[in-house]
């Protein structure tokens, strides 16, 4: 086993995203309850002890919250499909004209069923990014960013750091209310602690961007407004087109127009700007995080996972079980073995360092 | 903090995994009707004489009208589920999303498929007073009354709209077979001889042939009529269960369990190593 050292941020973003697009693939219940499993099962191996990687929990809670909206949802509004009634709903008649809209009506099993599975399907997506965000820290991710993204500087810290500023305001929020002698449990503290929860993390991620902005965080140095308009223009068509692009990519259902080639415009794109700015600005990186063995053994483990997805996806139609009618669904082997290669990431990522670690390597360095 | 916090979360998993096993558990115990009556003999009360027409000739098959006597009630999905029964041409297919893919197996594969600018798909109309009006209404909940003629018809390259081509059979009367003394629309009386409406369930299946799809079937005469006389079918879930709940079923609710054993297992070590961490 290697000392103990933070896992390169890349890594565990790219292991995770992988695995949310292994969920995305499947609406089977039985791989995305796994999916959940081994995502958490790898967060409780290899999280640090800092306020954000107790952000899984919250992200399941959330899932669970969205699974629940979505039943609501199918309940009330949903379309109304043949199958086995379990209760009827009051049903209003709409005007011909919104004959396509349906409120209340009997509620099938099979619809039932199906709004469960893509609620799932969603629940799962938000534990992997649930468990990105509790695995590695949002500041040193942004430090390995590549500089072309640096042009949308505020932006993209914003993105990279809200999620773990939420947890951490909605911590301090909850103490507070606790040291005025008020619940922190309950619906009612819930909805009151909403709103300084998000409020709170949407000022800190924006206090970072500024302090990382007056820091040098995206300078330009000297370079002339024509061209500056001109590489902020063509990085703004390339992230569109590669967030296209990569939407494309995880969504089978996407048109093919949407996938490689809105990314190949993308990465023209940004490339395009980085020479438009020249290199005019140099960088330089303090202690760069390396990307070596283990590195590779996370990323390689979720591509694997996703490409065992996409393989099951080719052979059968296993990945999306049928809910009219309605059958059990089966488990399709290649993803489930995929999907344990994904857990790999908990034996073979290196240990992240405590504060006791830290101290004895310092203390030997000294 | 954190302990409580995980054992809540392996709680939650573990409520999860128990409902979707006991909703799945539930797809075991679907039940149907089972029914048989004549279409041309007297209806006993709470029921209805209906037809439908089913156009599959764009896409090689036949255009076919069949009268059935369903209960009281009856929705369009039921009552095309009641039409495939009844013939024996496989169940209807139908998208996760509850958008109808296949009549009789027509198309094998795909479902709304997008094709020349549009999408090829079955639409749905409704007869009234010998014409057929774009069905604007889910079939799920249309619920049918004495007379009612129902149309299916696979629609090429189409927009999805009431400028979409109807069935090429009219909605006609004519296409209830004789003896109806609930109908009192009958114009006329069709070739048909049922004599053996006593017991086994007698449907009349009006067929018409793929060289026989003209765009304006006015005349009845290139309909050809044919009864076909059907063994009482148990319709509907029962059959449809019980010839899916075979060995594989079983198979999968091993592997099922099998998983989610691994799960189990999963959390139940996840909550351990925190414990000992803390």
């Amino acid at each position: 086993m290697t000392a103990p050292r933070l896992l390169h941020p890349g890594a565990w973003w790219l292991w995770a995203v992988a695995l949310a697009a292994c969920a995305l693939r499947t609406t089977n219940p039985v791989l995305l309850c796994l999916t959940i499993a081994v995502s958490g099962w790898v967060v409780v191996s290899r999280r640090t002890d800092v306020p954000w990687s107790r952000s899984f929990a919250s992200f399941l809670r959330l899932g669970l919250i969205v699974i629940v909206v979505r039943l609501v949802f199918q309940i009330l509004f949903g379309v109304r499909v043949s199958g086995t009634t379990l209760f009827s709903v009051p049903e209003v008649t709409l005007p011909s004209w919104a004959a396509g809209v349906s409120l209340g009506g009997p509620v099938t099993l099979e619809s039932l069923m199906a709004a469960l599975y893509q609620g799932l399907r969603l629940a799962t997506v938000l534990a992997c990014f649930g468990a990105a965000t509790s695995l590695c820290s949002p500041y040193r991710m942004l430090r390995a960013l590549p500089t072309v993204l640096y042009e949308a500087g505020v932006a993209v810290t914003v993105a990279f750091t809200f999620a773990p500023q939420a947890i951490v305001a909605s911590r301090q929020v909850r103490e507070a209310r606790r040291l005025r002698g008020r619940s922190d449990r309950g619906i009612r503290a819930w909805s009151a602690s909403a709103l300084p929860v998000l409020e709170g993390a949407l000022d800190r991620a924006v206090a970072l961007a500024a302090s990382m902005d007056s820091r040098g965080y995206g300078r330009r140095g000297g370079v002339s407004v024509s061209k500056r308009r001109r590489s902020v223009g063509l990085v703004l068509v390339g992230l569109v087109a590669i967030a296209i692009g990569s939407y494309g990519l995880l969504d089978p259902g996407a048109p093919a127009m949407f996938r490689i080639p809105a990314l190949a415009v993308g990465v023209v794109a940004l490339v395009g700007s980085l020479a438009a700015s020249g290199r005019s600005v140099e960088r330089t990186r303090y202690r760069p995080d390396p990307w070596v063995k283990p590195e590779w053994i996370v990323s390689l483990a979720g591509l694997i996972a996703l490409a065992s997805f996409v393989l099951a996806g080719r052979m059968s139609d296993a990945l999306t079980p049928s809910t009219n009618p309605l059958e059990v669904p089966a488990v399709p082997i290649v993803a489930v073995i995929g999907l344990l290669v994904a857990t790999l990431p908990a034996w073979f990522a290196p240990t992240p360092p405590t504060l006791a670690t830290v101290s004895t390597s310092m203390a030997v360095a000294a | 903090m954190l302990r409580a916090q995980v054992s809540r979360v392996c709680r939650a998993m573990a409520l999860c995994c128990v409902v979707v096993m006991a909703l799945m558990g539930l797809i075991a115990t679907t039940s149907g009707r089972a029914e048989a009556s004549s279409c041309s003999g007297p209806l006993s009360g709470g029921e209805i004489r209906v037809v439908i027409v089913v156009d599959a000739a764009d896409f090689g098959g036949g255009s076919s009208a069949i009268c059935l006597v369903v209960p009281t009630g009856t929705t369009g999905s039921q009552l095309l589920a009641r039409r495939s029964a009844e013939l024996g041409t496989g169940s209807v297919r139908y998208g996760s999303s509850g958008l109808l893919c296949a009549i009789d197996g027509l198309p094998a594969t795909g479902c709304g498929d997008h094709n020349a600018g549009g999408f090829d798909y079955w639409g749905y109309f409704i007869g009234r007073s010998g014409s057929w009006v774009y069905g604007n209404i889910n079939p799920f909940t249309r619920r049918l009354s004495d007379g009612d003629i129902e149309g299916w018809r696979y629609v090429r390259g189409g927009s999805g709209s009431a400028q979409d081509p109807a069935p090429r059979i009219t909605p006609s009367q004519s296409l209830f077979p004789a003896l109806a003394p609930n109908l009192p629309a009958v114009v006329e009386q069709p070739a048909v001889t049922s004599g053996n409406a006593s017991s086994s369930s007698s449907s009349t299946a009006i067929d018409v042939g793929r060289e026989a799809t003209s765009e304006s079937p006015e005349s009845p005469d290139v309909v050809s009529m044919a009864t076909t006389t059907l063994e009482p079918v148990a319709v509907e879930g029962i059959a449809l269960a019980s010839s899916r709940a075979s060995d594989s079923t079983i198979g999968r609710w091993i592997a099922i369990a099998a998983v989610f054993l691994l799960i189990a297992t999963m959390a139940g070590g996840a909550w351990i190593q925190t414990r000992r961490s803390r």
